[in-house]
């Protein structure tokens, strides 16, 4: 009997492994004096039904300069815009894909309270089938 | 035909947007939605511990207090010819390091928690 009130495959995971192709240091997690520009993932928020899980996630761009932080972000935009129903991505041996992608936020430079970093921050929202359990 | 197409057939679809956006009900309605908005945002934010919230006198002079955040979510209401909006914002200093994080505070985002719950637009800024 098929039962569709499984778990939706990790946003952050799934964000992290369609961008590390494209870019290095993308991660969930960032060390202090990390190598820039690095792309910080993070859901913030999003809703469920019985399909489909709808996460809002954060990908965050840090740089040396707000020069570097703004060219990397637009390259991060054009990358998460390019994220259609036709993708792929491969998260730990399996495949997963997403019903759609909305641009909640276009990357905006934003404060970090640290003089050494710029900081561009984007939000997306995914649709992301729940996976059959 | 359903009843609904119909009058939307006879009157057009914006007309009757425009007769419901100046209806005192939807007005109230809106004002109402707002509200609640407003209150969910203030117990989201509230309902997370926050052990370092104490009276202290910034650089500038200012001095903060427990609650600054909150008490500084505020309804705004916009007209747009015979349409309202309800713009709900935080005008905290801090708002935009609890929406997106800073070197030293988590990205708390009870902003798009409030989307993600009530739907509707934001500007990009916090």
């Amino acid at each position: 009997m098929l039962k569709v009130d499984g778990l939706a495959v990790s946003v952050e995971k799934f964000v992290v492994a369609y961008l590390t192709p494209t870019f290095v240091n993308v991660g969930t997690e960032m060390e202090f004096e990390a190598p820039k520009p690095f792309y910080l993932v993070r859901r913030v928020s999003g809703t469920e039904d019985m399909i489909s899980d709808y996460p809002c996630v954060s990908v965050h761009v840090f740089a040396a300069t707000r020069t570097a932080a703004h060219d990397a972000a637009r390259a991060m935009h054009a990358k998460m815009k390019a994220l259609t129903a036709r993708v792929s991505v491969t998260v730990e041996g399996a495949n997963y894909g997403v019903d759609y992608r909305e641009v909640e936020e276009v990357p905006i430079w934003v404060d970090y309270d640290d003089k050494t970093v710029h900081r561009y921050v984007g939000r997306y929202t995914l649709g992301l089938r729940l996976l059959n359990t | 035909m359903s009843a609904q197409s119909l009058v939307e057939g006879v009157f057009g679809r914006g007309t009757i947007e425009l007769y419901l956006a100046d209806s005192v009900i939807v007005r109230e309605a809106l004002m109402k939605r707002a509200v609640e908005v407003q209150e969910m945002w203030i117990a989201y934010w509230e309902s997370f511990p926050h052990p370092h919230s104490k009276v202290h006198m910034l650089r500038s002079g200012y001095i903060e207090r427990p609650g600054d955040y909150a008490k500084s979510i505020r309804i705004k209401y916009m007209e747009h010819g015979k349409f309202m909006k309800a713009r709900i914002t935080a005008h905290d200093y801090k708002a935009h390091w609890i929406e997106y994080g800073s070197s030293r505070m988590p990205e708390f985002a009870p902003r798009a928690a409030m989307l993600s719950y009530f739907g509707g637009e934001t500007t990009i800024s916090a």
